[in-house]
């Protein structure tokens, strides 16, 4: 299904495929699909969405209101939800964002102690 | 948030479909044969019925949907089983609103504490009789020497009074209208430490001794006489020949004693008043710390110390010291909690009903719950599910129940005897209903559970196996028949103990009262005498008596003192002369009555011998009495009474020449014998002829004539207040709390009997449906209907005759709790046991005989083939 070789890919992290979406939707509104493909696309195919994890990540983010979708019809003339980045899900993206680099920061500090120096 | 997650799930299968399109479409992009891509598409999304299950859980949680589920499943299953579901909820309904009135009246009445500050303290004096033939009676009217001996000597109390109530004509306005009057002493107020709302108390100056006096009224009168409360202050009241200003309004939640319209403060002079006049009631506060117990030990010292110094008087009377609240509920208590009783019965019988019901149908349901665990309902499930059902139940049952309460505490309340206090303070009871409810929904859960955990626990295959071929036996039905053994006990109480009130009421209704009560109308007028001349209230009634009998419709009219069945006075008295001093207290007891000529022709009380009085026996002329015939029997045996002397110590000491002796009458009511009676002229007894209640006899309804005999009372002097009522409304008080108990333990025994009814015949239909194979077989191998039908019969026979037997074992001592509130009828009376017990027997048989009857009307092939 997929050009990389299986042992290439990468689970996401508990919490990180909110993130993800978040990021993904900054660039406009689209349907679920959509959004997996970009976050794939966009890791090389490096990161996997887990099976059967994208449409409950969704609605969680929905659920606490930052992200929020229309009713549309797709290319293919299909009804299909068209998510989109809301005003408190654009702060929390930034919020969310700026954790992850200091989590990232302190995860490479422990590795890689040398390279601080 | 209903809305938004609705809406966010709405589309989920399509938007989760989409998804697949699309990934199908990049896989055949990709190079893939389309089955596969699709195959690749959903393998990529993952199990697409969990993926929507984990979606749904973001919003709603599993717990809550899951119960969502099994109320769903609940209602579903009592739609199927409808008749059987509104019987149970009907049944606990019934429990639950019964319980919660019947307690909310007895919560108001008895057990919630009186509207006053620390209401614990105060406390009733009253005598009780340690000797002679009134021993250990108690009497709630106290001499003023006692009470200010008791006064100076004690020290458990922080102020003391007392008072005494009545009926009394007040003027506020121009035209004299009867109020409850209640003559008080200073401290009145400090002991119930109350304050007025408007105005102030009394002081001290109005209330001492030959003091001016003043009044204080309540807010209900305050309103009707002037509009309102603030109103009244320095308005003058008229209480005979006294005119009183109003110094203060007590707010509407004091009322004492009961529907008291005038607090009057005016002490008379007590220097000559007799140790053994005993017209007053004596109340007090306790000292902060000093109990009952204690005070009452000190009036016991007191009370001995007065005996030694008055033995005339005081000698084998002793104090006794009552919370206040004990003694207002007085009477109402026992039948009070006769009430109680009956309906925990009633809730009893209920909970054993539904228990049994729960059981059939639980057992019935074993073959479900047996497929649900096979398919993998785990126990916690099922046992989760039997208590959203009971549950659901239970707010079905307690939505009714609670109906049932407001309306069956509004009926208790309107219907209640005229004796029960505090009922403008009932109100239904929440945490009454909460436990009631608590305790059906128990029930419910108790019964219903272990038959499910039973399925859920053993082999799954082996209910499955036998289902409709096992025959019901083993613990289950022992615990199902022995409900409905208790359940028939039960009812076998109420409906003995209600049948014996009820005979006790048709017994009281039919006891010959001496006279005509039918067509009589009552006008109770007090006519005051202006300063001394009492001849205006003679004129008054000389006058109006002339007036009504000239009008049309009036058959004929007469007045007198007391009404009979409502006599108050009674006094010693004695034959032929007086004797001597120290015989005095030795005088029999006679009830006293004033009367006018013609007044027993009107009542319908014959004269025996003799003659009526007329207008000739007035002042002046010879005293002259009439005695009744108990009066004559005990005092002159066989020897003629006429022409002999009586003396009796009512208002004079004159002996007074026996004119009459006339039939009798029961003066107290119907429920006691038919006392000595002394009748004399009103013309002849100025003082207490002022005030007479006006008896006329009408040919049709008495009420119809009321208004035109109150305006010729009117029209004769506006300072007469006049009062209507009929002769029958007064003699229906005395009635009024045994008819009451009766019927309302008549409606709860008729309910304990449709509910031990319903238990029989759901139990037996139960066993007639597990049993229906067995039926079958032996039908199929010859046998005739009359022995499936005793198959059945028999034992249901059996069930009921131990029912019965225990519940005649459970009457028979339990009725005797009730043996005082019993008339002409003994609490192990054979009759009415012999009538429980053939009616409920019958109506058993019947409830047995149905689903009997059904069996044998099975047919053998179908229910063979039913597996």
């Amino acid at each position: 299904m997929s050009t990389k070789a299986e042992r290439d890919r990468i689970e996401l992290l508990q919490g990180t495929l909110d993130l993800l979406i978040l990021r993904t939707l900054r660039l406009g509104r689209t349907h679920g699909h959509a959004i997996a493909k970009a976050i794939e696309r966009g890791s090389d195919d490096v990161l996997q969405v887990e099976q059967g994890s994208l449409y409950p990540a969704l609605h969680r983010l929905m659920k606490r209101g930052w992200i929020a979708f229309d009713d549309g019809t797709s290319d293919n003339n299909r009804r299909a939800k068209f998510y989109y980045l809301t005003s408190k899900g654009r702060k929390q993206l930034a919020i969310e964002t700026s954790r992850w680099d200091k989590l990232a920061g302190a995860i490479a500090r422990i590795l890689r102690p040398a390279a601080q120096e | 948030m209903m809305t938004r997650d609705k809406r966010a799930l709405d589309g989920v299968d399509e938007d989760i479909k989409d998804y697949i399109e699309r990934q199908t479409q990049d896989n055949i992009d990709a190079g893939m044969a389309p089955e596969e891509a699709r195959r690749q598409a959903m393998l990529k999304l993952g199990n697409v019925a969990l993926v929507k299950e984990d979606t749904r859980a973001i919003w709603v949680s599993r717990r809550l949907d899951e119960t969502r589920q099994d109320v769903r499943y609940a209602l579903r299953a009592m739609r199927r089983t409808r008749g059987a579901t509104i019987v149970g909820i009907l049944i606990m309904a019934l429990g639950i609103g019964a319980n919660t009135a019947v307690f909310s009246v007895v919560h108001a009445v008895l057990l919630n504490p009186l509207p006053y500050p620390d209401p614990d303290r105060i406390v009733t004096l009253t005598y009780l009789s340690t000797g002679g033939n009134a021993s250990g009676e108690r009497s709630r009217q106290v001499s003023v020497p006692d009470f200010l001996d008791w006064q100076t000597q004690s020290a458990s109390f922080d102020s003391m009074a007392y008072y005494t109530s009545g009926r009394t004509s007040v003027m506020a306005g121009s035209v004299a209208e009867y109020a409850v009057l209640t003559t008080v002493t200073e401290e009145f107020f400090r002991v119930f430490a109350g304050q007025p709302s408007v105005g102030r108390s009394f002081s001290r100056e109005e209330a001492r001794e030959g003091g001016a006096g003043a009044a204080m009224i309540s807010d209900r009168y305050a309103r009707q006489q002037f509009g309102e409360p603030a109103r009244g202050l320095g308005r003058t009241l008229r209480l005979g020949n006294r005119s009183v200003r109003i110094v203060g309004v007590m707010p509407p939640a004091f009322d004492f004693p009961v529907a008291t319209d005038v607090w009057f403060t005016a002490v008379g002079s007590r220097a000559q008043l007799h140790r053994r006049g005993n017209n007053f009631r004596a109340i007090a506060r306790l000292k902060a710390g000093v109990s009952v117990e204690q005070a009452h030990t000190e009036m016991t010292g007191i009370s001995e110390r007065l005996g030694e110094q008055y033995p005339d008087t005081n000698k084998n009377v002793r104090v006794i010291v009552t919370p206040l609240q004990r003694e207002m509920v007085g009477d109402v208590e026992s039948m009070l909690y006769l009430l109680l009783g009956a309906v925990a019965l009633v809730l009893l019988i209920a909970c054993a009903t539904m228990a049994t019901l729960l059981l059939a149908k639980a057992t019935a349901r074993i073959s479900e719950m047996s497929v649900r665990a096979a398919l993998g309902a785990s126990r916690s499930r099922i046992v989760k599910q039997m208590l959203v059902e009971a549950s659901v139940q239970a707010v079905a049952a307690g939505t009714i129940g609670v109906l049932i309460a407001i309306w069956g505490t509004r009926t208790l309340v309107a219907f209640s005897p005229p004796d029960v206090p505090r009922l403008d303070e009932v109100a239904v009871n929440g945490s009454v209903l909460l436990f009631t409810l608590a305790l059906c929904a128990l029930v419910s859960f108790l019964f219903g559970l272990p038959p499910a955990l039973q399925a859920a626990r053993a082999d799954v295959n082996e209910p499955l196996r036998l289902s409709t071929g096992r025959i019901s036996g083993g613990g289950r039905s022992r615990t199902r028949e022995g409900l409905v053994v208790a359940e028939i006990a039960l009812a076998v109480v109420l409906v003995a103990t209600s049948a014996l009130l009820v005979r006790s009421l048709v017994a009281l209704q039919q006891v010959p009262l001496g006279f005509q009560p039918a067509n009589v109308l009552l006008m109770q007028a007090t006519a005051r005498p202006n300063g001394s001349d009492w001849s205006v209230s003679r004129a008054f009634f000389e006058g109006v008596l002339g007036d009504i009998s000239q009008l049309p419709g009036v058959v004929a009219a007469g007045a007198m003192m007391g009404p009979p069945g409502n006599v108050e006075s009674d006094s010693g008295y004695w034959v032929d002369r007086l004797p001597k001093e120290s015989a005095l207290s030795a005088a029999r007891p006679a009830a006293m009555n004033v009367i006018a000529p013609g007044t027993f022709a009107a009542l319908g009380i014959p004269i025996r011998q003799g003659r009526d009085f007329h207008d000739g026996d007035r002042g002046g002329r010879p005293q002259v009495v009439i005695i009744n015939e108990a009066l004559a029997r005990a005092a002159f045996r066989e020897r003629d009474p006429i022409g002999r002397v009586i003396i009796a110590g009512f208002d004079s000491m004159d002996p007074m020449t026996i004119v009459g002796v006339v039939g009798d009458v029961r003066q107290y009511g119907p429920a006691r014998e038919p006392q000595p009676e002394i009748y004399m002229p009103y013309q002849q007894h100025f003082y207490n002829g002022a005030t007479l209640f006006v008896v006329v006899r009408t040919a049709t309804d008495p009420t119809a004539l009321g208004p035109s005999i109150q305006r010729k009372a009117r029209d004769r002097s506006p300072e007469v207040s006049v009062r209507l009522t009929t002769l029958d409304a007064l003699l229906a008080e005395h009635v009024a709390t045994p008819k009451f108990r009766a019927w309302l333990l008549s409606l709860f025994g008729a309910v304990a009997l449709c509910l031990a009814m319903a238990g029989v015949y759901g139990v037996m239909s139960f066993v007639a449906g597990q049993r229906s194979k067995e039926i079958a077989v032996r039908m199929a191998l010859g046998a005739g209907a009359g022995s499936v039908l005793w198959l059945v019969l028999n034992r249901g026979l059996k069930i009921t005759a131990i029912g019965l037997t225990a519940g005649v074992l459970g009457a028979l001592a339990s009725t005797r709790l009730v043996s005082g509130m019993l008339f002409q009828v003994q609490p192990h009376d054979v009759v009415t046991y012999a009538g429980v017990v053939g009616a409920l027997g019958l109506f058993s048989l019947l409830a047995t005989y149905l689903p009997a009857r059904r069996a044998t009307r099975i047919d053998p092939l179908l229910a063979l083939r039913q597996e």
